[in-house]
């Protein structure tokens, strides 16, 4: 059993990559999608080898004799001064986190300039996501939605649930336009279990009614990690010959000189994504955004990361005494 | 640098559009989808803020086609005004080319036309120099270039107006297309006499009706002068016209209905712009008195009608047809000089029997058809009986098949040096003391040795009378007449002689020697079929008729002779003609002065008879030619009003002129068009990487 160590993880940022990590083109050309996940978990649990993301529940297992190099902060005092020896606390995985993969599948989501779309980056991650997650014995459930939600699996943990899962994704989404707030208030209606919920998207639509939204969420217990998903191209805005733009979602054209829109872009895009981002920190929903070149590991990291503040949160709200044990 | 349509110019102005638009923002030319455009608003093509142009090359290029272009319209040329003198575009010499045809006989019509020439006339300046002809069908001067540079303005103005004066319209036919040919010639000859004036603007003043049946075709074949310019002058009466003119020179020769009396087929045309319909014909005799029922025709605007005319009770007294009821009578009546059938004589002098189809007797009784002005009657003499006439009129031709007594021949002779016609056909056994005694010639070598060989005529006259209705190419075979049995002729032996056609060994088959005011016409062979196939070709009926015509000449068609057509009278006899007006003209062959339309008498010592002539139809089509039909020809006529040529016009003209012969335009609308073809191929390239780009952005 590997130590306990404290996580060196940038919480805004993510992990730097560890190792290796799997160029998301190459990966997405594998066609089979459980496929696509267990490579991209494979090489994440690798690049596990000196990571600390073990073993970060809230139940108490059992004791371990303190070797030096351990993390002091997970000593026992109580046991040290009844025994006058130093004990570290060790504690056993929880079995029953719900995971909530809601993922959108709006026709916005099918934009990509990469070599793939953003909807099959997303997918990838959620499927990764879905199998990491089986794999360590937590609950899985998938929401998919664009305007509404199209179809919908209830976390479980359960022999065949996940190939259900990878059998809903691998579906190619016919999607229509996105709309964040009638789909998250269903989601809340529907994950009545608090869990994570974990929302892939580009967030490309007006944010007056996320906040709400998120906030209802995290009214019902939910724990809720947003992954923007976006491409290169829609982040930098890297176009230059004049052209008719027309909108993915609902066909409208319209003129764009790039080199004169091109700051009044970013503007509005860095405003908008200040927007949610304060909407998330608002509501201590985690937040953050992935462009689709970025290995799919690290979206891992950011959701196991995200898991820990959980679990920490839970075990707060379980101990007011800070690492009382049970 | 000059320019003849400056105004054009102004299109230069259009050079401002490309660069408006190369100042614009190109508008985006192809798509990009894009997953939300809630970041984006539409940037519309904008002046560029940058005053930098983009494609410069491309601009420079379609400014330069656009310039060019403006140019070219605008007509550049060098003008060369100043080394004329100033005074030279003042001066001018002018053609006043009045029309005199019938139809100026028009109500109205000729004082109009005399007005108009008056004004002319007195518009003219003192250095201008005039000329005044006449046309209708041939050009007559009235007043010459000459006699205008010899004369002072004043004089010269009343000597040409005295002259107009003089100028009544005849009844001729118009020749307006040769006319103006004529006229454009008489401004050439001056430049050619004339020597100070030539730098003068030359021009035609035409005053005319312009009627549609004015002959314009001859302009076709002309090229009209640069310089010249075509003033016309249209003398419009109005009034409805409608026009009467001959098709059948006889009557219908059967009844059109059994004991409906016979009729005669007439045209009668109403012209255009007329207001009439119905028409009425009417015939009239030699006193002007009508005679019988007048016929109703209705004749629809701007068409023509054939209507056929009952004859009246008594067809002899007819002289005339008249038309009633439109508004200018000079094109309204057709004379008719119904011709009695002759009865013309062919003595045969021979033996042979009538019905023995060996003999030359047997064809030449059946070779003459009757022809509605002309009966033919071939009357047989004996060979060695006396030879006399059947009737007091001598026969139109005489025969003579054989050897022949001395004093036949003597009659025969008399006969020819009075104008008759002998033949002299085939070979009898030997007629050299007759063919010496008819000829004037000794008859020593007048025994021409007979000859047996298959010969074809080889060359043949086909402007003599005989020959004549064969000139045609399509008639002038005759190799399929072959000859077995002829005599080789001697012209030496008959003395002055003529050759009409020879055999294709060179000799002479067809013989005719003048004698007084006949002919003798001899032939190398004859017709009977053991001679040649003469007698059983196609030639033989249109030969012997027209040895007929030799003996016997007439006016042709004499209801078809037009005012102005020279009558071809029988020869030998002295003619007097008398007019229509009453005036009498002597004449021999030829009568020419069908200068009225009405009935003439021909009288000769053997009798009098008459022939009409008529208004040429075409006299009576006097609906206006457009103007634009003399630009067709390549005339140039001016379109201003009135009799001053504008001075502001004539600069115009002499510009107009220089710039056509300079034709700058050309090369400018070339290096236009070259601009273009590369600027195209400029765009094109450009487009294409453009599309490269935007395909790029939109993966």
């Amino acid at each position: 059993m590997p130590p306990l160590e404290s996580p060196q993880i940038d919480p805004g940022r993510g992990p730097d990559p560890p190792g290796s990590l799997i160029d998301p083109r190459a990966l997405l050309r594998i066609k089979n999608l459980q496929v696509r996940a267990r490579v991209a978990v494979e090489g994440f649990v690798r690049g596990l080898h000196k990571s600390p993301f073990h073993g970060f529940s809230v139940e108490f297992s059992e004791y371990r004799e303190y070797s030096p190099g351990d993390d002091p902060r997970y000593l026992d005092w109580r046991l040290f001064a009844r025994t006058d020896r130093h004990y570290i606390k060790r504690f056993e995985d929880e079995t029953n986190l719900r995971v909530y993969l809601a993922l959108d599948t709006s026709l916005s989501m099918a934009y990509g300039t990469v070599g793939y779309r953003k909807c099959d980056y997303a997918r990838t991650a959620a499927a990764t996501l879905a199998y990491f997650l089986t794999g360590q014995r937590d609950a899985v459930g998938l929401i998919l939605f664009d305007r509404e939600i199209t179809d919908y699996l209830p976390p479980r943990y359960r022999p065949g649930h996940l190939r259900r899962i990878m059998s809903a994704l691998a579906r190619e989404p016919a999607g229509r336009a996105t709309d964040l707030a009638g789909p998250l208030e269903q989601a809340a209606a529907t994950a009545r279990k608090r869990g994570l919920v974990v929302l892939l998207s580009d967030l490309l639509a007006p944010t007056e009614r996320l906040a709400s939204r998120l906030a209802g969420l995290r009214a019902r217990g939910h724990d809720v990690m947003v992954l923007r998903i976006l491409d290169p191209a829609e982040i930098d805005f890297p176009f230059n010959v004049p052209a008719r733009f027309r909108d993915a979602e609902t066909g409208r054209e319209i003129h764009v000189d790039p080199a004169r829109a091109r700051a009044d872009y970013r503007r509005r895009f860095l405003e908008h994504a200040a927007e949610i981002e304060r909407t998330c920190v608002d509501l201590g929903v985690d937040f953050t955004m992935v462009a689709t070149d970025r290995p799919l590991e690290l979206v891992l990291f950011d959701v196991l990361q995200a898991r820990l503040r959980r679990g920490r949160a839970a075990a707060r709200g379980r101990n007011p005494l800070a690492g009382g044990a049970r | 640098m000059s320019f003849l349509a400056p105004l054009y110019l102004l299109g230069a102005v259009a050079i401002v559009a490309p660069v408006i638009l190369h100042l614009i923002r190109r508008a985006p030319k192809g798509e990009v989808p894009f997953s939300s455009l809630m970041y984006l608003s539409p940037s519309p093509p904008q002046l560029s803020k940058r005053s930098r142009f983009e494609h410069l090359l491309l601009l420079a290029m379609r400014v330069l086609a656009l310039g060019l272009l403006a140019l070219a319209f605008a007509r550049p040329f060098l003008s060369r005004a100043a080394t004329l003198g100033s005074s030279a575009g003042e001066r001018k010499r002018v053609v006043v080319l009045i029309d005199t045809s019938a139809s100026m006989r028009r109500v109205g019509a000729w004082p109009r036309a005399t007005a108009i020439a008056e004004e002319v006339i007195r518009a003219l300046k003192p250095g201008d120099e005039l000329a005044m002809l006449a046309f209708d069908s041939a050009v007559r001067p009235v007043f010459g270039f000459a006699e205008s540079r010899s004369l002072d303005p004043a004089r010269r103005s009343a000597v040409a107006l005295s002259r107009l004066a003089d100028l009544r319209p005849s009844w001729r036919s118009t020749r307006l297309g040769q006319s103006l040919i004529e006229a454009a010639a008489a401004l050439d000859l001056a430049v050619e006499s004339g020597k100070t004036a030539s730098t003068a603007a030359r021009g035609i003043v035409l005053i005319s009706d312009l009627q549609r049946g004015g002959r314009l075709e001859a302009l076709g074949d002309f090229q009209w002068p640069a310089d010249v310019q075509l003033e016309i002058h249209a003398v419009d009466v109005g009034g409805s016209n409608a026009a009467l003119a001959a098709i059948a020179d006889s009557p219908e020769t059967e009844p059109v209905a059994k004991g409906a009396p016979r009729a005669r087929r007439v045209l009668v045309s109403n012209e255009g712009g007329s207001s009439v319909e119905a028409l009425t014909l009417e015939w009239f005799d030699a006193n002007g008195s009508v005679i019988g029922k007048p016929s109703e025709v209705h004749v629809p605007v701007g068409e023509s009608r054939v209507a056929s005319v009952p004859d009246p009770a008594e067809p002899s007294r007819v002289q005339s047809l008249r038309l009633k009821g439109d508004s200018h009578p000079f094109d309204n009546i057709l004379f008719l000089a119904e011709q009695p059938r002759a009865t013309v004589e062919v003595v045969y002098v021979g033996d042979e029997k009538a019905d023995d189809p060996a003999g030359l007797r047997y064809f030449l009784d059946r070779v003459f058809l009757d022809t509605p002005g002309r009966a033919a009657r071939v009357v047989a003499r004996s060979a060695s009986g006396p030879l006399a006439w059947p009737s007091p009129r001598p026969p139109a031709l005489v025969v003579i098949a054989s050897e022949t007594p001395a004093d036949q021949a003597g009659v025969a002779r008399k006969y020819l040096e009075q104008g008759g016609l002998v033949l002299v056909p085939g070979l009898g056994s030997d007629r050299s003391a007759m063919l010496a005694l008819l000829a004037q010639v000794p008859a020593q070598g007048l025994a021409f040795p007979s000859a047996r060989k298959d010969l074809l005529l080889g060359e043949i006259a086909f402007d003599h009378p005989l020959f004549a209705p064969f000139a045609a190419p399509g008639y002038n075979d005759f190799t399929k007449i072959h000859f077995w049995k002829s005599r080789k002729l001697d012209t030496k032996a008959l003395g002055d002689c003529r050759v009409l056609a020879r055999f294709e060994n060179g000799d002479p088959a067809v013989v005719e020697k003048r004698i007084a005011a006949g002919r003798l016409i001899v032939l190398a062979s004859g017709w009977r079929p053991a001679e040649s196939q003469l007698a059983r070709s196609s030639k033989f009926v249109p030969l012997m008729t027209a040895l007929l015509d030799l003996g016997d000449p007439r006016p042709q068609g004499s209801d078809r002779v037009l005012v102005g057509d020279a009558v071809p009278l029988p020869e030998g006899v002295e003619h007097v003609i008398t007019k229509p007006d009453g005036a009498k003209v002597r004449a021999r062959s030829l009568f020419t002065e069908t200068d009225l339309p009405g009935v003439y008498t021909d009288g000769t010592a053997a009798g009098a008879r008459t022939f009409a002539v008529n208004l040429d139809p075409l006299e009576g089509r006097t609906a206006p030619l457009a103007l634009e039909t003399f630009e067709q020809y390549g005339c140039r006529p001016a379109r201003g009003e009135g009799p001053r040529i504008d001075q502001a016009q004539l600069a115009l003209a002499k510009d107009a002129e220089q710039e056509g012969r300079q034709k700058a335009w050309r090369p400018l609308v070339v290096a236009a068009l070259v601009v273009l073809i590369i600027e195209t191929w400029l765009a094109g390239r450009r487009g294409r990487s453009t599309k490269a780009a935007l395909e790029t952005q939109s993966t």
